[in-house]
């Protein structure tokens, strides 16, 4: 019965969000408005963990949104419009990766591994990571390479299925399976230490 | 599964969600309101071709109307060119008129750097004979033709028989 439930509701959100898109491509900034409410969190948070700062994140995600109100006509209403978003969210957080790469500036997008200990404590102090253990993940994520810190954000933070996973960063199940798994050990990897110690 | 395993996904599942700020939707709908492409309606894009076709119209007008009034003028100078010029002439034939008949000059011959003439009035002429060449052409006499002084571009002549 639980598993009925949570296909319905899936229907009727998918049929919402199918509506709301429609009324978004006819140029209704209403519709758009109550699209942009019921993702905005789950995007900023996902974008946040992803980029390791909160502005940037803040950022992307509106452009974002900006891009699906434009390429509203692109949507495919048989889509899930969660993926096509963090689908957006994420190509965006990608080509921003490739042009700080380029441009080869001292201050990346994504933080090299010299960096990254001064970012994650700014991240903690204006962050809600009030725990020492959130802190430590947090860290711990943001040293993770790009292609594995976005599939483990989107399933073990935002609980996407595989499947969706694999539509949103636009490669194969059995690679999105694998990233995660490789992931995850460099996660434990990471945080060994702190496990074995006093955290555990 | 570890005990690695379980630590990290709880650790990952009670990882605190950040919340976007609250103006976050209307600060999304400021952007676009910035960024989004004007709309033209059928009403404006007729208007605007018509203000288009006017000032189309209007600059065809002015530039033909600019040539043509060069034209004109190109015209007019001309005509004040040729009437300054028919003036001109007859003014000359006036004073040619109006000129005392000039001796006969005849050109005997010359080069490069001089002409040499002779200077009808110049001559004295002594005729041996009863009668002049002209009044009897057939019967050729003898005359003298000598300069009063000899002077740059007019030869000492001596002329015998014949109508110069």
């Amino acid at each position: 019965l639980a598993l009925w439930r949570t296909k319905a509701k899936a229907a009727v959100t998918l049929e919402t969000d199918s509506d709301l898109m429609e009324r978004t491509r006819l140029g209704d900034h209403q519709a758009f408005a109550m699209i942009v409410d019921s993702h905005k969190h789950g995007l900023t948070n996902y974008l946040t963990r992803l980029l390791g700062s909160r502005p940037k994140a803040e950022d992307m995600a509106q452009e974002t949104f900006l891009k699906l109100y434009l390429h509203a006509d692109r949507y495919q209403s048989n889509g899930k419009l969660t993926g096509y978003i963090f689908r957006i969210a994420t190509n965006l957080a990608i080509s921003e990766h490739r042009k700080a790469r380029r441009r080869s500036l001292f201050k990346t997008l994504f933080l090299s591994n010299a960096d990254i200990g001064t970012t994650a404590e700014a991240s903690a102090q204006s962050s809600l990571l009030v725990s020492e253990a959130h802190q430590k993940l947090a860290e711990a994520i943001a040293l993770l390479p790009f292609h594995y810190r976005a599939p483990i954000l989107l399933h073990e933070i935002e609980g996407m299925p595989y499947e969706a996973i694999s539509e949103t960063l636009g490669c194969r199940e059995g690679t999105v399976k694998s990233r995660i798994s490789r992931g995850r050990k460099r996660l434990k990897k990471q945080l060994a230490a702190y496990f074995d110690g006093d955290g555990s | 599964m570890t005990n690695h395993d379980e630590k990290l996904g709880q650790l990952l599942k009670s990882l605190p969600r950040e919340r976007a700020q609250e103006d976050f939707t209307g600060r999304v709908m400021e952007r676009l309101e910035m960024r989004r492409p004007p709309v033209f309606s059928p009403f404006k894009i007729a208007l605007v071709s018509a203000a288009a076709v006017v000032v189309a119209a209007t600059m065809l007008s002015t530039v033909s109307h600019i040539q043509q009034k060069a034209e004109q003028n190109h015209l007019k100078q001309e005509l004040k060119s040729v009437k300054a010029q028919y003036r001109k002439i007859a003014r000359q034939i006036e004073e040619l008129k109006n000129q005392p008949p000039r001796d006969p000059v005849i050109y005997v011959g010359g080069d490069d750097r001089a002409d040499y003439v002779l200077d009808v009035s110049k001559l004295h002429i002594r005729l041996t004979g009863r009668e002049t060449p002209q009044a009897m052409p057939n019967r050729p006499e003898v005359i003298d033709l000598e300069p009063t002084y000899p002077s740059a571009g007019v030869i000492q002549a001596s002329y015998q028989g014949g109508a110069i």
